[in-house]
């Protein structure tokens, strides 16, 4: 679990609208004390751009892994899934879908959409840093992540 | 040919045989064949030429009759009795005509022939009496040329016998110069010999003749014929014993003239002188005697003539009269349609009148035999005929019958026959004679006579119609078994007391029957009227009669009466009536509106009164009302486009909703439907159109269009909130109670126990908040996210619910029996919930004891009634509805956690199925939850 020698942060990207979320969320990564970059858009456009690098993203690197809120306003958290998954460029990088809902059909939906897991935000803050947390460990310390990303950042 | 032919033939032939040897013998000089012996009279060649035609005449007389035979022995016998009469001419009046030295000259030394080459005048008068005789015999035929014929036969016989017998004592006398007949030529033997037969044979053809007409006749020739020569040779012996003694005395005064040395001739003449003058007196005395003999017996002869001759008229005048009356007898028979018949018994049948012309056959071409007649028989009919005759013939039975004959073209004809049978003195059956009656017409008479009378007999029997005959005092003479049947009597009550019209006739109907009764007196017939008879049992029976007058052969006037039973029709007429009274009423008071409509133009004829209030109009004014104008002209168009369809045949009938303006101007919805109006047999004049105001529906159905819409609207707006709920309605409360407790850490150490205790409560809030939205999301689902229905098993549904509780009920050492659970339609999820939330209630809310849980089902027909009773600590009844609304609870969180959703739940459930929930309880003794799930597998939306 503890991977203080890392000598790259991953790059985390957090696509969320509403700023306490983002908030409770880079607290919940911070306190994780993984070695991270977090990056947060809020809206679907943005986060397009940024991960197909247009502008004004030209420079941002890609993300190793993509946390998803459903509730986007604009361009939708499952049309994001979609242009993500569909797209071979970014088809690799995981995407946690991290929603207040625990709705049947939200979590059918994401998966069919090929969404990497479904995560539910809980409402008690000690469990949702725990999940959070889990998150980053699973994503960051458990799975070994496609390689292309680590090429590309070199 | 007949022996008389062949003798007639015979004798011709030897005739013209010596005739032709004779002339031959004179060609030549032959002696003998001149004259058998030189001493002997030579016979002459006009005598041979004369037998030579004789003989031709006879043997062209000889066979049958015909013009060339009979001319050519005419001719011929005519010559020789030309020759003949030429020749006694000559003798008679010294003359000569030159005939004979025409052929051959004789020599002048001639035996005893006085004229050189001229025939005997004996032989000269017989070849005459053979041409008369010829000539008599190719006459017809009468008696009296038989008579002749004897007669001429006689003399020629008489005439050469007597030659024959002169010549024998001629030349038996030493005395060779001896002339008979005054010195004159004798006839040659062998002409007299011929003569001879020749003479007889005509006397025995005369008596065979004769012989046919009668014995007398035939008699009376032979007797004749005996009595000539019998007389001939008696007058030729006396004459011979007479010329015997001249003759002697002759030789004598030869003998002494020839001593005298004197030549015959002139000296002997005179010295023989009174010899023979005594000799000539005695010859005339005995030929005037035997003439007169002769004489007398011709006169009996003539006598015997005249008799048979008598006779013979009678019997011709009894032929005609048998002639007559035969001609007389065939005309009664031919101009009656009668035949007589005559049989011979055997097979021979003669028939009188004209058989022929009866049975279609030509002239006598029906064979005139027994079997003939036999053969014409109906086969039917034969062998009953045949026995009838056998009948009569042996045992005498009298013959009369009747039988069919057929005729040439296979017809029959009906014959009526008669006969009697002439028996013979000894009773042998000589033949029979009878008549027979043509009755062909009256049988046909007969049987269409029996026809008419079966025919009428079938009409009056027949029980359709009743007949009766009445007098015109209305006593009922007769009736038929129809007429009796009708009123019901039976023929003995009819028989033992006569009816009267007027009593079987009720009182009201005797004026009506008053005026048919005189309208057959005027005019002999009624048109039929109705009327009422009284039946026995005194019920009234309708019928319709009719009469017509005749007179009786006593010459009393009646009516027959044809009855005819109106019961059956005056029955079916009240019942169509009713009927169409009933249909009119159902017409009437139907509430649809009905109408009939003209095919061709679509306008109603005849509308229902719901017509007429639907469409405001009165019935009067609707038939007055074009279509058009009541008809929305946005409906016309396909209104009147069905309507030309159905005319046409296209479609069978139609049915459309469309518009009608009311009368008073507003719009009535109506269904339409329209078909033809079918009668038996015939193509439809009219359709009936079938309106129904379907305002009030068309208006229901706007209202229920809209709530549709509301629902749907409503269904997408709860859509939406479940999606609001999920993910908006979240998110504020995590704010809340995350940052709450975020600030709680941040200000650690800082917040009193108080703060803390707020901070406690606010999350608290929060949290709750958020299991009240995720069940009113989950209470929201029931409807929205159901499942489609499917055969589910509930005790296999069960036994997953108590696999999903498997913890609590382990927990709580639940014990969970079952019962009769059946197998139904229904969403099996929301059935696996509804189970759980009612297991798990029953667990949750239990007492101290252990949890028992008994679910069971019962089939209700149409519906499965289930119930789930436990021994938990169950409510106050009072409570039984409220435990069903959403989020209402009867514990506090602290006794019982829970929002209050899982029965709202459950009733959502079941109601969406279709069934009811309910509940039974009593605080402490338990509860009983109720629910039923229909069987039909419709899901309410």
């Amino acid at each position: 679990m503890n991977e203080h020698n890392r000598p790259k942060p991953i790059n985390i990207l957090l696509i969320e609208d509403n700023p306490g979320d983002a908030e409770l969320v880079r607290i919940a990564l911070e306190q994780a004390k993984l070695y991270n970059q977090l990056l947060v858009v809020g809206d679907g456009e943005k986060a397009i751009a940024l991960l197909r690098q247009q502008a004004p993203y030209e420079d941002i690197q890609r993300p190793e892994l993509i946390l998803l809120d459903l509730n986007l306003p604009g361009t939708s958290g499952f049309e994001v899934l979609s242009e993500i998954k569909s797209d071979k460029e970014l088809m690799r990088i995981p995407v946690v879908v991290l929603t207040s809902s625990k709705a049947d059909e939200d979590i059918l939906k994401s998966y069919n959409l090929h969404a990497n897991c479904f995560i539910n935000k809980p409402l008690d803050l000690s469990q949702f840093l725990n999940v959070v947390g889990c998150i980053e460990t699973f994503w960051l310390s458990i799975v070994i992540l496609p390689p292309d990303g680590h090429k590309d950042r070199q | 040919m007949t022996l008389a032919m062949w003798i007639h033939t015979l004798t011709g032939v030897l005739s013209l045989l010596i005739g032709g040897l004779v002339l031959l013998g004179w060609q030549f000089d032959v002696g003998f064949l001149k004259s058998l012996n030189p001493q002997w009279v030579s016979m002459k060649p006009n005598t041979a030429v004369c037998f030579m035609l004789v003989g031709l005449a006879w043997i062209a007389s000889a066979g049958a009759a015909s013009l060339l035979s009979t001319g050519l022995s005419r001719i011929c016998s005519s010559l020789a009795g030309l020759v003949g009469l030429l020749s006694l001419a000559e003798y008679l009046f010294k003359i000569d005509f030159g005939i004979d030295p025409l052929l051959f000259v004789d020599s002048p030394d001639a035996v005893g022939t006085s004229h050189l080459g001229r025939m005997a005048p004996d032989a000269a008068l017989c070849f005459m009496l053979l041409a008369a005789a010829m000539w008599l015999s190719t006459l017809k035929r009468a008696i009296w040329h038989f008579f002749a014929l004897a007669v001429l036969g006689t003399l020629v016989v008489s005439v050469a016998l007597a030659d024959i017998l002169f010549f024998h004592s001629a030349f038996s006398s030493t005395y060779s110069i001896a002339y008979y007949w005054g010195g004159l030529t004798m006839m040659a033997v062998p002409t007299a010999s011929l003569f001879v037969l020749l003479g007889a044979v005509i006397v025995w053809e005369a008596w065979r003749q004769s012989l046919k007409l009668g014995t007398l006749s035939g008699n009376a020739v032979a007797l004749n014929a005996f009595w000539s020569v019998l007389l001939v040779g008696s007058l030729a012996w006396n004459l011979l014993q007479e010329y015997s003694h001249t003759l002697d005395a002759a030789k004598d005064i030869a003998r002494a003239n020839i001593y005298e040395g004197i030549r015959g001739g002139i000296d002997s003449s005179v010295s023989l002188a009174p010899y023979l003058a005594k000799s000539t007196q005695r010859i005339n005395e005995l030929s005037l005697t035997h003439g007169i003999v002769w004489l007398f017996g011709l006169a009996g002869f003539g006598f015997a003539y005249r008799r048979e001759h008598f006779l013979e008229k009678e019997r011709q005048l009894t032929a005609e009269a048998l002639q007559s009356n035969m001609e007389r007898f065939r005309i009664a028979a031919e101009t009656s349609n009668d035949l007589i018949y005559e049989w011979d018994i055997g097979q021979r049948v003669q028939w009188f009148g004209d058989i022929d012309g009866l049975l279609g056959y030509q002239l006598n071409e029906f064979p005139r035999t027994l079997q003939a007649w036999r053969d014409s028989l109906h086969p039917d009919d034969a062998e009953s005929i045949m026995a009838a005759l056998h009948a009569h013939l042996r045992q005498g039975a009298p013959y009369a019958t009747e039988y069919r004959i057929q005729c040439k073209d296979g017809t029959y004809r009906w014959w009526s026959a008669r006969g009697f049978t002439e028996k013979s003195p000894d009773g042998n059956l000589v033949r029979m004679i009878g008549t027979v009656t043509d009755i062909t017409q009256r049988k046909q008479m007969e049987e269409k006579l029996l026809d008419a009378e079966l025919r009428l007999r079938a009409l009056i029997e027949s029980k359709i119609v009743g007949i009766i005959i009445a007098d015109s005092a209305g006593a009922i003479s007769e009736a038929n078994d129809g007429f009796l049947s009708m009123l019901g009597y039976t023929r003995e009550e009819f028989e033992g007391c006569k009816l009267r019209w007027d009593d079987l006739t009720p009182p009201e109907h005797q004026a009506n029957d008053l005026l048919a009764s005189q309208q057959l007196k005027d005019r002999g017939i009624v048109s039929p009227w109705e009327k009422e008879y009284l039946h026995k049992d005194g019920h009234r029976v309708p019928v319709l009669v009719g009469a017509a007058g005749f007179q009786r052969v006593m010459g009393e006037v009646n009516a027959v009466c044809f009855v005819l039973d109106l019961t059956s029709r005056k029955r079916a007429e009240l019942e169509l009536r009713q009927s169409e009274e009933r249909f009119r009423a159902i017409f009437e008071q139907a509430s649809i509106g009905v109408a009939q409509i003209l095919s061709k133009t679509g306008e109603p004829v005849l509308v229902n009164k719901k017509y007429c209030e639907i469409t405001g109009y009165s019935d009067e004014e609707m038939l007055h009302t074009s279509i058009r104008t009541i008809v929305h002209p946005d409906d016309l168009h396909s209104d009147l486009d069905n309507m030309q369809l159905l005319f046409a045949g296209k479609i069978p009938s139609f049915t459309m909703e469309k518009r009608y303006y009311h009368k008073q101007s507003h719009i009535v919805w109506v269904h339409l439907t329209v078909s033809p109006m079918w009668l038996p047999g015939q193509t439809p004049t009219y359709h009936i159109a079938i309106v129904e105001d379907i305002t009030s529906r068309k208006q229901t159905e706007g209202y229920l269009a809209s709530t549709l819409a509301n629902l749907e609207r409503s269904n997408k707006e709860l859509e939406q909130f479940a999606y609001i709920a999920s993910h908006d309605l979240q998110e504020p409360l995590r704010m809340v109670a995350s940052y709450t407790q975020l600030l709680a850490q941040h200000c650690e150490g800082q917040l009193d126990d108080k703060a803390q205790k707020y901070i406690g409560y606010a999350v608290d809030g929060a949290m709750r908040m958020q299991r009240l939205i995720n069940d009113l999301l989950d209470y929201s689902r029931v409807q929205t996210q159901g499942h489609a229905p499917q055969l589910v098993n509930a005790e296999a549904a069960l036994a997953d619910v108590v696999r999903n509780l498997s913890a609590t009920l382990l927990e709580n050492q639940a014990i969970i029996t079952h019962e009769g659970l059946p197998s139904l339609t229904v969403d099996e999820v929301q059935f696996q919930q509804l189970l759980q939330n009612l297991i798990g209630n029953a667990i949750k809310f239990r007492r101290e004891e252990v949890p028992r849980v008994h679910i069971s089902a019962r089939d209700c027909g149409h519906e499965w009634l289930f119930t789930v009773r436990d021994n938990g600590i169950g409510f106050e009844a009072k409570f039984a509805e409220r435990i069903f609304q959403i989020f209402q609870r009867l514990h506090t969180r602290q006794e019982y956690p829970g929002t209050g959703i899982g029965l709202a739940i459950c009733k959502r459930i079941v109601e969406r199925h279709g069934g009811k929930i309910s509940c039974d309880s009593m605080p402490g003794m338990g509860s009983t939850f109720y629910f039923t799930l229909p069987k039909s597998k419709e899901i309410r939306v």
